[in-house]
């Protein structure tokens, strides 16, 4: 079982959030809007390529938009790997969080360096 | 909506990084978030922000290039990517392992010229020790039978890796061409002697005819090369654990095995026979120059004219590389930290050099050539 990275992971659940109607654009606007965390996006159509190009996601080309200068959208989905690996990945977190039992002793995370 | 609407010069670098089908949904992508950000913030931010953000893409625009290229999009693309651009998939094994072998050739070199030379040396820098001539063939024999050792050793140990089997091809070369250029040299010399010795003295010299025995020891040294190193280098690879891999080299592979070996070596001898006869800076700064022109020159026309794959280049850094550990494994009191520092300093910076050369003669040789698959070493 290889875990997915963090940036894998977000790509995949917004395009399992966004259902039919993830394609670049939206993916990224759903990442920014739900993480805060802001995409190029060249470096969000090419992270999604590369999800497809391992198996994690499927491909299909929509219909041109005025929007887009007249030029088609590729609509992304999950596959049964990709969908997978995000559970298998999701479970192995919960299951180290599970593990991670409070220490009385330790420094609280939060705690000011003074 | 007309297309065309993001900053022409977006649009320009998306197209002349971005291949085929990429370009279209790409260039779709950023005329709505253009387009988006016009409605929210007028014209001018929203050109500023999408000249930003194909910046910011254009690490991950190189990565998608490459990969579509080479079928390598995947995670940690980027750095796939800059090591396919330098090392195309298709050539890399062939390309490294030549470089390796002829480094193992390097080393067994500096190994025997060093143990060869060591009484000399000693003789030189401590007081009262004086070196036997009549010993000068027993130790040449001791460290010939050193080198023998080192080859064996050396490449049975590569080869328990996934080395390929033909390792000893391209170390054959150079020690065929070292082989060759030493008897050239010792007929060469023994020929000119002969011709001064039946020459009407002019200038009061006298030359004694040159006996045929004072060609042989030459001869031998010459020769001992084939004997004690390619032989020790090709029985480690015919014994090899693995005997499925090919023994001699196949396909496009034995370009790179054969003649970037000859390559190296027709540079080396250029250079050193070309600036070899000037002095002191002259000769440094001549030497400095041809070594960042000369390598670039040669891989340019080997990669174009004979059609070598851009891999080719790592066997020039081989060199420069086998003087670099040579220096750093030699005793530092025989020349002193700050004599050897300095002369690692100058020959790191000649590999460099030399390396950046053949790279980047290599990459405008093979400029605009498709990548075809991987082969088998």
């Amino acid at each position: 079982m290889e875990l997915l990275s963090t940036n894998e992971q977000i790509l995949l659940l917004a395009v399992l959030a966004l259902g039919d109607d993830a394609y670049g654009v939206a993916v990224r606007d759903h990442i920014e809007a739900t993480a805060g965390h802001t995409m190029s996006v060249g470096a969000t159509y090419t992270s999604l390529e590369r999800l497809v190009a391992t198996g994690m996601l499927d491909t299909r080309v929509g219909d041109p938009t005025p929007e887009r200068g007249g030029r088609a959208k590729r609509y992304y989905s999950l596959t049964a790997l990709g969908a997978t690996a995000l559970e298998d990945t999701r479970r192995a977190t919960a299951r180290m969080w599970e593990a991670t039992t409070p220490n009385p002793h330790a420094t609280p995370m939060t705690g000011a360096v003074t | 909506m007309r297309s065309g609407r993001i900053p022409p010069i977006a649009e320009a670098t998306l197209r002349a990084l971005v291949p085929g089908e990429d370009l279209e949904f790409l260039l779709g992508d950023y005329e709505e978030t253009f387009q988006t950000a016009v409605d929210a913030r007028g014209t001018a931010a929203a050109s500023r922000a999408c000249v930003a953000d194909v910046i910011r893409s254009l690490p991950s625009l190189f990565v998608l290039r490459a990969g579509r290229k080479n079928g390598t999009l995947h995670k940690g693309g980027f750095m796939t990517a800059l090591a396919d651009l330098a090392l195309p998939p298709s050539s890399r094994r062939a390309g490294l392992w030549t470089a390796a072998s002829i480094l193992v050739f390097e080393l067994v070199r500096q190994v025997v010229t060093g143990l060869w030379a060591w009484p000399t040396i000693v003789a030189r820098i401590v007081p009262g020790v004086t070196y036997d001539q009549a010993l000068s063939g027993w130790w040449a024999l001791g460290a010939f039978g050193v080198g023998a050792v080192f080859v064996f050793t050396t490449f049975a140990i590569i080869l328990r890796t996934s080395a390929p089997r033909w390792l000893w091809a391209p170390f054959a070369v150079m020690t065929v061409w070292l082989a060759g250029t030493g008897i050239a040299g010792a007929v060469t010399n023994h020929l000119t002697q002969l011709a001064m010795s039946q020459a009407p003295a002019t200038d009061g010299a006298f030359y004694t005819r040159p006996e045929l025995i004072e060609l042989a020891l030459p001869l031998a040294y010459s020769l001992a090369p084939l004997v004690f190193w390619l032989l020790p280098a090709w029985l480690a690879c015919r014994f090899a654990k693995d005997r499925s891999r090919p023994l001699v080299p196949s396909g496009s592979t034995r370009i790179v095995v054969w003649l970037t070996p000859a390559l190296v070596q027709v540079v080396a001898t250029l250079i050193g026979s070309a600036f070899g006869s000037l002095e002191g800076t002259a000769q440094l700064w001549a030497v400095g120059a041809a070594q960042l022109l000369v390598p670039g020159i040669a891989c340019l026309a080997f990669t174009r004219y004979v059609r070598a794959p851009r891999s080719v280049w790592p066997a020039f850094v081989a060199s420069p590389l086998a003087t670099v550990i040579a220096i750093l494994i030699s005793p530092l009191w025989s020349t002193g930290p700050r004599a050897m520092a300095m002369e690692l300093g100058g020959r790191a910076a000649i590999g460099i050099a030399v390396g950046l050369s053949a790279l980047a003669g290599a990459v405008a040789g093979t400029a605009g050539r498709p990548v075809v698959a991987d082969e088998a070493v």
